[in-house]
């Protein structure tokens, strides 16, 4: 047995609120003021338990005949042989029990770059902002503009990314103590660089090899790289579980897109963003090669059979209506006789 | 570009306030009945004193709020029980017979209910029944069954006509105006009417100085002054031949109704294709066109100094469209054509605009009640010439059978400094006909070879018959 002994108590997701040193056994827990570690929780006896070694020289934790006992992964028991890794809950406190023969896991290598904090990423962030908004801007300058335009241009984007890293600045510093501005505004402006670059090269790609589909869903992309951004935001932001966050942000990413696909069917009757391709690019992009009129003309004949199919000659919503109506009618009949003199509405015209 | 307007009371229902709902037949009969010793001192006024009796306002009225959602006017024939009207007037009746129903009203005041026969939506006619008979001022010779009719007494250019009706629902009017011609801009003839007509006097008479039955009003353009159309007496002649007074009206009119729009897309498309379409040159490009006394054609040129490119357009579209309902009107086409020319922008710039040309000019919906989502294909495709990107979109129908929409567009792919963008939209023909008329519009589409246009900046021709385009 290696003393001395270390009980830590925990938060309910395992940080260590208070860590005790022992060098003398046995340990007593309790709310009492006799113990050696006193608690403040109501759900606790006045002496709750004790750390001690049994017969065959193991530490034990033992359950003094509290109420509410001693709990591990929710499995009551008297008593346990104490594991570093385990945590045992009395009442509502947890507690975890370790001696200097705990072997700690392997140390983490760091791969937070520390000096990159502060300007140098705040300004990489800037430069990739400058150059994606002024691409893009003159990309979509068909009618020549002044330079005043592009300057209103840049002044908007870049004042939004500002204002979004800022408020996960704020955010971080609230939680973690750190604010990492740079760190924040970099994140923001990589994300809008790969959407600039992602609406652009996708639809080249699309256009070269005539698919269609990549052109259409426009919004899945999107979501998932929003999802990314959030992800290294909240990562940045001193979050200490990626495998949990990877998983919520998966999970809201994927009812995003089922949430956009719904509503799109139900306006559209089409999943997609998008009735067709409409990006163009110049000819020397394109890969794919050309079909005959004959091919196109056969494939417009097979569309008959699909729009056949959405044919309902008497909606089951209109007749539904309809009965309804005839109730309403039938309650009304009488007022028809009384003709009213009401003023004519607008019918729209025709040609 | 549509003109032309059937004559329903358009939104008149704010600016006249509460005033106008009081103006109704009482009022109205006070200012119509000349004092019966004075003797009538013009024709209108002799003709109207005639007239009077046998001249309606048709309402139609919803069955649940029993409110008036269109007013239009009639005429009973000779001595009989028989109405004849704008099918426009009453087409809510015969679409939807449980939300709607319809009322006459004589110029005295007195109502009573109608009773809907017989339908021709090709020339916007309607034949109703009512409980009281004409006392004969309107006489229309029929021949019943399919013989031929009777010969009217043709018009002459000038000669004075009256129409009657009841317009903006303020009281009967007649109004007299001159006979000129025949306008041939939809499928079948109508008459021009020099002489004012307005929303509400839809289905009256235009009678001659003699009393004779000249036609139905109609329309009016709204771009115009005065220019008016009534449909010739000849199609009431051939409507009255259907009906006999003590027939029973068929329950539901949507299958008359749709075997009459495939009827007139049959003669539509025979006529669009009669002949190929004429080819016009956009650049180095040929387009096809077809221009033809339905289909008009303007030419647009987009070249100013300043700009960074240039853009001919040349539009083509029918100026008439059958009315089935105030969501459907169908029996349309038109084609488009864009060409864009780079002078100033980068080739990826102008890829850039030649994507937002093409871009958004199809859509599709779940949430109508007459037509399906769209279904469409999109390819690449080379021909001739010419390669291009092309999507076609087909819409059916709800309620019609084998009635299709179409849509074509194009997008040339085979110049970076060029971009012709073409588009042809039919509405309301069986699937066969749209399909021919798309490959035939897309057979249309070339360009001349290269080398012939190298170095050769031709300035685009468009056309320039655009005298009538009052825009």
């Amino acid at each position: 047995m290696s003393l001395p002994v270390f009980v830590e108590l925990l938060t309910p997701d395992g940080e260590v609120i208070h860590r005790n040193k022992f060098t003398q056994l046995p340990i007593r827990i309790g709310r009492a003021y006799d113990n050696d570690i006193i608690l403040d929780d109501p759900h606790t006896a006045a002496h709750h338990a004790q750390i001690e070694l049994n017969q065959l020289d193991e530490l034990v934790i033992n359950d003094l005949g509290s109420r509410n006992g001693i709990a591990q992964d929710n499995q009551r028991n008297d008593f346990f042989v104490v594991d570093g890794d385990a945590v045992y809950r009395l009442g509502h406190t947890r507690l975890r029990i370790r001696t200097t023969a705990y072997a700690v896991t392997e140390e983490v290598s760091d791969s937070t770059n520390h000096g990159w904090e502060g300007w140098r990423p705040a300004l990489l962030g800037s430069v990739l902002l400058v150059t994606i908004g002024l691409l893009s801007t003159w990309l979509g300058d068909l009618q020549q503009g002044t330079l005043s335009k592009y300057l209103l241009e840049l002044v908007s984007v870049v004042g939004l990314a500002i204002g979004w890293a800022g408020v996960w600045a704020l955010f971080s510093r609230l939680f973690n103590g750190h604010a990492r501005f740079g760190r924040h505004l970099l994140i923001v402006s990589s994300g809008l660089t790969v959407l600039e670059l992602w609406e652009f090269f996708s639809g080249a790609i699309a256009y070269a090899f005539s698919l269609e589909s990549l052109a259409t869903f426009t919004s899945p992309p999107v979501i998932v790289i929003c999802a990314f951004v959030l992800y290294f935001h909240l990562l940045t932001a001193g979050n200490k579980r990626p495998q949990r966050l990877q998983y919520y942000l998966t999970g809201l990413a994927i009812l995003g897109i089922g949430i956009t696909m719904a509503k799109q069917y139900q306006t559209s009757n089409h999943l997609a963003d998008e009735l067709y391709l409409s990006n163009l690019y110049p000819p020397a992009l394109r890969i794919s090669s050309d079909k005959s009129l004959e091919t196109f003309t056969a494939n417009m004949n097979a569309l008959k059979a699909k729009v056949d199919e959405e044919r309902k000659e008497n909606p089951e919503k209109d007749t539904d209506k309809n009965a309804i109506e005839k109730m309403i009618d039938s309650d009304t009949g009488e007022d028809t006789a009384t003709s009213s003199e009401p003023t004519s509405s607008a019918v729209p015209p025709p040609t | 570009m549509k003109f032309r307007y059937l004559l329903l009371p358009l939104a008149i229902s704010l600016s006249f306030g509460s005033n106008a709902q009081v103006l109704k037949p009482q009022q109205g009969n006070t200012e119509q009945s000349p004092a019966p010793t004075q003797a009538p001192s013009s024709t209108a006024q002799q003709l109207y004193a005639d007239a009077q009796q046998d001249l309606l306002q048709l309402r139609v009225l919803t069955k649940s709020g029993n409110s008036q959602s269109s007013v239009g006017s009639g005429f009973l024939i000779g001595t009989s029980n028989l109405v004849v009207t704008n099918y426009h007037v009453i087409s809510q009746i015969a679409l939807e017979p449980d939300i709607y129903f319809g009322e006459y009203k004589d110029t005295k005041g007195k109502s009573g209910a109608i009773e809907l026969l017989a339908v021709d939506v090709l020339h916007d006619l309607a034949i109703v029944r009512v409980d009281v008979k004409g006392n004969g001022f309107f006489n229309v010779p029929f021949n019943a069954g399919n013989q031929a009719q009777p010969a009217l007494t043709p018009l002459q250019q000038g000669q004075h006509l009256y129409s009657l009706g009841n317009p903006l629902d303020l009281g009967f009017t007649i109004s007299e105006g001159t006979y000129n011609g025949e306008s041939h801009r939809g499928f079948s003839a109508q008459l021009m009417f020099t002489g004012p007509v307005n929303p509400g006097m839809s289905g009256g008479p235009n009678v001659t100085a003699g009393g004779e039955l000249a036609g139905v009003n109609v329309a009016h353009r709204r771009d115009g002054e005065l220019v008016s159309f009534l449909v010739p007496a000849i199609y009431v002649q051939q409507l009255l031949a259907k009906v006999s007074p003590d027939m029973t009206p068929p329950k539901d009119f949507n299958p008359t109704i749709g075997e009459q729009l495939l009827e007139h897309q049959a003669t539509m498309a025979d006529k669009l294709l009669e002949k190929p379409f004429s080819i016009k040159q956009l650049g180095p490009y040929q387009v096809p066109v077809r221009e033809s006394e339905q289909v008009r054609c303007w030419g647009n040129t987009d070249n100013s100094e300043k700009k960074a490119y240039s853009i001919d357009s040349i539009n083509c579209s029918m100026e008439s469209a059958i009315f089935v309902s105030g969501e459907l009107q169908t029996g349309h086409l038109s084609m488009h054509h864009k060409f864009a020319q780079n002078k100033k922008l980068n080739t990826m710039q102008f890829a850039k605009l030649a994507t937002n040309l093409y871009n958004g000019q199809v859509y599709s919906t779940a949430k109508s009640e007459t037509i399906t989502p769209a279904y469409c294909t999109e390819d690449f495709i080379a021909h001739k010439n010419i390669s291009m990107r092309a999507l076609v979109c087909a819409e059916a129908y709800h309620k019609f059978k084998e009635l299709y929409d179409f849509t074509l567009i194009t997008a040339s792919t085979d110049d970076s400094e060029k971009s012709l963008q073409s588009m042809i939209n039919i509405q309301g023909v069986s699937y066969a006909n749209g399909v021919k008329l798309i490959a035939e519009f897309l057979q249309g589409i070339d360009r001349a070879s290269v080398k012939e246009n190298a170095g050769q900046e031709k300035p685009a021709t468009t056309s320039t018959r655009s005298t009538e385009a009052a825009q």
